[in-house]
């Protein structure tokens, strides 16, 4: 199926990534054969309710997975290279050199005891051989790049004496001082207040294509979406369920679960705070998945089918990716999903 | 002169065979089976004034046979000396060394008599009131100056200065004057006849004017010298550190000549365990009053050799007669019986003790052999308590008399553990016949305090016996209020009698008196008397013409010496 | 932070003199007086008498107190010891460098053992050292330290033949000291001090092996340490250098507070090890009652108290950029 999912080659591509936690309780199928690919150059947004797994897919292409959780199955390749093929000496020269990562929360994403310049100096030299003098000297470039004023004095200051949005710009300025080829950004904004968002989501954009990265954007905020990604994928209970083209998506969703979640959000002028999650029923449980279609206990038009036998990703229309039985010819089962 | 020493292989006194080891100076234990000497209890003839020309001739011999020079002694001890001055040190370790670094007028025999030292010869003037010294004219202060007459006047008017406080003034309070004669000849001149006039005349180590006079008197406790003292003994001062060690090394110009070792270590070690355990791994070569617990563990190391010495010391179970409970003879001679002495010296001191009948011990001269006894008898403490009136009415298996049960307290200090121990043991034994007894310890300053206010119903301590024959600190009614009199004892007829005693200068006739004396006490039982603990010494034996004696485990320690070929250091 | 340490100190200085005035009436109004030492039916009670003039033990209490009080702060003289017929000053002079050099390499070994093995142990959590830790650590932590003392004098001092390989007591080979090299001194003194230091700090260390444990995986969970990973960096660069320090933080107040407790652990350790410190001073001052002793040890532990609060937080200021000293 995921040879068909695009003709250029991609950037980084999930094949089939399994991701459990073995926890005292049972097993947490955190990520459980998730597939997915990002063109160079261009934003994926990967949304879905909380606790679906985006935060673990998106550790587990850094391979940062502690135990008890494992990658149990699985392809990430990027630009080719399967990364859980490499050792975990490859695999740091990948971690912040050609994927960056950052985090949700800059308030406690940086180490409180070192100053901002020693965090991004670290960065750089763990890559890069460069003088320590040099490397401040690319720090300081990269604070400015990063639209910090006054970078020489800020070099030097801890993150407690800065505002989060300030924090946020640092975690950037720290993702991208390798220049890496991927930038996972997991909710990056979540934490911050709405005009920060903005500035945030700017830069982001300037940057993306100043460094010619591309970006695995995490969110539950479908507004962001529809502003800033090339494509979409939608999760649901750790596997995407609907893969397409944000314009495709937004036009004419397919899957019943991406139905009920843009009819949740009436337009794309909602507040960007707003979650996801407003669908009714029960987020299912990862330790016990239901049978058949994950979502049937909740999907308005589920079938005794739907119960029984689960629905492969499955490219229902050039370009659309999509996991239901009931998908055909391109229509939805729902009636009036297109607009 | 032969000697009795009993000797065993192994752990206690279960062989015993005769042989006269210590017959000829510089002879010690070489057969390996010979490890536990006892030190046998010589006559005390401390109110002698004249030489006992054995022993002198034993301690000069020494000197004249072969021996080897070097090796150092380490003593362990448990605590720190507080001065190396005799004006001002209060402690026993301090006591020690300052024996090896100064002289006093007389050396002490092996049976207290007086040997000469410092001074030759000495005698008395035809009243006995003027008693006169020779002093040798060979011997020098460890700075080279030489040791005169003067010396032993300033020292003996520094004893006397109230503004010092020499822990012994008291047995110089007879002697109206010291004179000089000429440099080596001094005077006492004293108000009273009494037996114990040359004794109290030597008592203190004669210390240097020419340094001393310096100090004022007031000074005189925390003067530098205290720390850094220069004598004219057999040793000199090298260093101490405080808490750590005390080392005295040979002194090339004493007047009998160099004595045999280099050096001599007083080696502080506050704790007891630790002590042994440095015993037995040879850390230490010589410990004095090991705890008899250790005995056997030590006695099995074959570079051992032990002395078991007669008990200079007793611990009793007071009585405090002020209180109605004690108060009526029978009683107290009940409570005694209900006691099981043996018992408490078998389990408590490992058989290391006798039962003393009165305070006078077997050492001292006026002991009383044949002393009233009131031995282990439950039975018949019961029947002497009914008598009295103490009987279990009400059945509950307490005894009361007026409907009032007999019950009291017993206070001890803190930190002595056979002491500690006996209240737990005299508790079950008094139980046994109904009497209820509560354990009380305290802290050695407060129980001090609670003996001196009489707040005590009971108490367990000791005294340990001084050279003297003296009954009135102790006994004498004068003694009740701020002396040691502690108990309240007050009986008139004892009162005459010590008092005549002590000044009495026939020795039979004074025996006499000190024994009807014992028998009051005996008698009276005023004290419940616990046991006397044998002192049990341990020295490695790679040290030769070791002699320890009564008046001391350190009676010859000037003399002691290692062959060349068993030198450790 | 000059002006802080100084204000620190400033302020403390009222607080040791309270400290001074509530133990000089205590110790005097305590049962018993210093010349109880001398209490034998060999000393005359005048002889006593004489001793307590001498001290000016005779005067008024608060006669005694002024003149004391006037001695410790113009001439910064502690009076003179009646038990040790010293200086209090020359007593404790010679006896303190020996507990802080005790106490100093208990702190180290309590440090360095505490903080190693709890890194060890986070790292390596659930394995079996973790948990031979534990239980070793629980062992030590409950152990009364004379009873350790004990032990370890009598398996390595000693008592076993086989395995005499530390001295039982003091800080140098008494003896053989003198004639040796300074390389043998160095050694003589290394083997002395080494069953002390390890008594008095291994409980101390089993306690901060636990807590440091707690600590770092408590850091290890942290958002700055996966980011310190999504930089790429070595595990052993995200243990040591972004988790260790977070994690020493808690550590240094405990130690900190710690410091006093070291001091009071000295006590029963040098007792057993005969270890010429302080511990031993201030026991014998106390059951002697040798008054200016006494209170000079008592003055010295209260500042030793106000050091160590001092010390935890310069040091804590120096780990942690978001605490300010002022
Ligand atoms: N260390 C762990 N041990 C056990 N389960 C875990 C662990 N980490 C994550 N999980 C589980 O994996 C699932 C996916 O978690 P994940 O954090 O990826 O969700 P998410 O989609 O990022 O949610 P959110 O939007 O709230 O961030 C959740 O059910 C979570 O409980
Ligand atoms: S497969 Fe069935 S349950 Fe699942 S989304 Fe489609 S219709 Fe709903
Ligand atoms: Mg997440």
């Amino acid at each position: 199926m995921t040879d068909v999912m695009d003709q250029t080659s991609p950037q980084i591509e999930v094949r089939n990534l399994k991701t459990y936690f073995y926890t005292e309780d049972g097993v947490v199928r955190a990520v459980d054969g998730l597939s997915y690919r990002l063109a160079k150059g261009e934003t994926l947004a990967l949304v879905g309710e909380s606790g679906c797994g985006k935060s673990v897919s998106a550790l587990s292409v850094m391979r940062l997975i502690a135990s008890p959780g494992k990658i149990v199955e699985g392809e990430i390749l990027l630009d080719g290279l399967d990364l859980l093929q490499c050792s975990e000496t490859e695999m740091r020269e990948v971690r912040g050199n050609r994927i960056s990562m950052i985090f949700q929360e800059p308030m406690t994403s940086l180490n409180p005891v070192f100053t901002i310049g020693n965090q991004i100096m670290e960065a750089i030299r763990v890559h890069q051989d460069v003088s320590r003098k040099e490397a401040r000297d690319r720090t300081i470039a990269m604070i400015r790049r990063v639209k910090i004023s006054a970078a020489e004095t800020r070099v030097d200051e801890y993150p407690h004496q800065m505002s989060g949005g300030m924090r946020q710009r640092v975690m950037i300025a720290m993702a991208l001082a390798c220049n890496p080829e991927v930038l996972i950004a997991d909710e990056p904004t979540t934490a911050l207040d709405v005009t920060i968002q903005a500035q945030i989501m700017e830069l982001l954009a300037e940057l993306q294509s100043e460094f010619q990265m591309s970006i695995l954007l995490i969110t539950h905020n479908l507004g962001l979406v529809a502003e800033v990604s090339d494509q979409v994928a939608v999760m649901y209970a750790s596997k995407v369920v609907e893969h397409t083209s944000t314009a495709e998506l937004f036009a004419s969703p397919l899957h019943p679960y991406t139905h009920g979640l843009l009819t949740s959000v009436p337009t794309l002028g909602m507040p960007r705070e707003q979650k996801l999650n407003v669908i009714p029923g029960q987020v299912p449980n990862p330790l016990h998945f239901p049978t058949g279609c994950r979502f049937h206990p909740r999907c308005p038009v589920a079938e005794q089918r739907c119960k029984q036998e689960e629905p492969l990703l499955r490219e229902v229309k050039p370009g659309h990716w999509a996991a239901c039985h009931f998908i055909e010819n391109g229509k939805s089962p729902i009636k009036g999903a297109d607009r | 002169m032969n000697r009795i020493v009993r000797i065993t292989s192994l752990g206690l006194f279960f062989t015993s065979l005769s042989c006269s080891p210590s017959s000829t100076p510089g002879d010690s234990p070489s057969d390996s089976a010979q490890r536990v000497i006892e030190v046998e209890a010589r006559p005390d003839r401390g109110r002698s004034e004249e030489h006992n020309l054995e022993f002198e001739a034993r301690w000069n011999e020494l000197y004249n046979t072969p021996h080897d020079n070097g090796d150092t002694l380490v003593i362990g001890t448990i605590g720190d000396a507080d001065s190396l001055n005799d004006l001002t040190s209060a402690a026993i370790t301090g006591s020690n060394v300052i024996g090896l670094l100064f002289l006093s007028l007389t050396r002490t025999n092996p049976d207290f008599s007086h040997a000469p030292s410092l001074a030759e010869s000495w005698q008395f003037s035809e009243d006995h009131l003027e008693l006169t010294f020779h002093l040798r004219d060979d011997v020098f202060w460890h700075d080279g100056v030489k040791t005169t007459a003067h010396d032993v006047k300033f020292t003996f008017e520094k004893q006397i200065s109230p503004n010092i406080g020499w822990a012994t003034i008291k047995w110089k309070q007879f002697i109206k004057e010291c004179v000089v004669v000429d440099d080596y000849t001094v005077k006492f001149i004293f108000e009273r006849l009494y037996p114990y006039q040359l004794m109290d005349a030597v008592v203190g180590a004669v210390l240097p004017k020419h340094i001393l006079e310096k100090v004022p008197d007031e000074e005189m406790v925390s003067t530098d010298f205290n720390r850094n003292p220069v004598g004219n003994g057999p040793y000199r001062f090298k260093e101490w550190k405080a808490q750590q060690y005390i080392e005295v090394e040979a002194n090339e110009n004493y007047f009998a000549g160099r004595p045999p070792l280099d050096r001599i270590i007083f080696k502080v070690v506050p704790d007891q365990e630790n002590l042994a355990l440095q015993l037995k791994s040879g850390e230490i070569d010589f410990m004095d009053g090991v705890p008899p617990r250790f005995f056997e563990e030590l006695a099995r190391q074959e570079n051992l050799v032990a002395y078991i010495a007669p008990g200079r010391s007793y611990s009793y179970l007071g009585w405090n007669l002020l209180n109605p409970l004690f108060q009526s003879k029978k009683v107290r001679q009940a409570l005694t019986m209900a006691i099981n002495r043996q018992e408490i010296i078998d389990s408590l001191l490992f058989e290391f003790g006798e039962i003393p009948k009165g305070p006078v011990l077997p050492i001292i001269w006026a002991h009383h052999p044949n002393l009233p006894d009131f031995p282990y008898d439950p039975e018949k403490a019961r029947q002497y308590l009914a008598e009295e009136g103490w009987k279990d009415s009400d059945g509950d298996g307490w005894l009361d008399k007026d409907g009032q049960r007999f019950s009291f307290t017993v206070k001890t200090n803190k930190g002595n553990q056979i002491r500690e121990d006996i209240l737990i043991l005299v508790q079950d034994m008094f139980k046994e016949v109904g009497i209820a007894v509560r354990p009380n310890i305290l802290e050695w300053t407060v129980f001090i305090g609670d003996m001196d206010k009489k707040d005590f119903e009971a108490a367990v301590a000791g005294w340990s016996v001084g050279l003297k024959m003296d009954m009135t600190t102790i006994w004498h009614s004068d003694s009740i209020n701020d002396k040691f009199n502690f108990v309240s004892y007050s009986n008139p007829e004892f009162d005459r009698l010590n008092d005549a005693a002590i000044f009495e200068m026939d020795s039979e006739k004074a025996k006499q008196m000190w024994w009807r004396a014992q028998e009051m006490i005996a008698e009276d039982q005023p004290y419940t008397f616990l046991y006397s603990p044998k002192d049990i010494n341990f020295v490695h034996r790679r040290f030769q013409n070791v002699q320890m004696e009564t008046v001391g485990w350190n009676y010859n320690l000037e003399q002691w010496w290692v062959p060349k070929d068993k030198q450790k250091y | 932070m000059h002006t802080y340490i100084i204000r620190r100190i400033l302020i403390s200085i009222p607080l040791l003199f309270g400290l001074l005035t509530i133990n000089f009436f205590l110790i005097h109004a305590a049962p018993g007086d210093p010349t109880d030492i001398f209490y034998n039916p060999d000393m005359d009670p005048e002889a006593r008498e004489n001793i307590r003039r001498i001290y000016g033990l005779d005067q008024p209490l608060g006669v005694q107190y002024l003149k004391y009080i006037q001695g410790v702060v113009l001439k910064f003289e502690f009076g003179y010891s009646i038990a040790k017929k010293r200086p209090v000053k020359d007593e404790i002079l010679e006896a303190l460098p020996n507990t802080i050099q005790l106490s100093a390499l208990a702190l180290l070994l309590e440090l360095s053992l505490g903080i190693g093995i709890g890194i060890l142990a986070a790292v390596k959590q659930q394995s079996t050292f973790d948990n031979a830790t534990r239980v070793t650590a629980l062992t030590f932590y409950s152990m009364p330290s004379f009873y350790l003392g004990l032990v370890l004098l009598f398996l390595f001092a000693g008592g076993v033949s086989a395995t005499h390989w530390f001295p039982a007591s003091g800080m140098v080979d008494i003896v053989r000291h003198e004639s040796m090299s300074t390389l043998g001194r160095l050694g003589d003194r290394a083997i002395h001090i080494f069953l002390p230091s390890l008594t008095l700090g291994i409980g101390a260390a089993a306690g901060i092996s636990r807590y440091m444990r707690g600590e770092l995986l408590e850091v290890i969970r942290q958002d700055y340490m996966r980011t310190a990973r999504a930089k790429g960096l070595t595990e052993r660069v995200v243990v040591f250098k972004h988790g260790l320090r977070n994690a020493l933080m808690p550590i240094i107040t405990i130690m900190g507070l710690s410091l006093p407790f070291l001091f009071s652990g000295a006590v029963i350790v040098e007792q057993v090890f005969g270890w010429p410190g302080m511990g031993r001073v201030a026991v014998d001052a106390a059951f002697q009652r040798d008054y200016s002793m006494f209170l000079a040890v008592n003055l010295i532990f209260g500042a030793m108290v106000v050091v160590g609060n001092l010390v935890a937080d310069i040091l804590y200021a120096m780990v942690d950029p978001r605490v300010r000293l002022s």
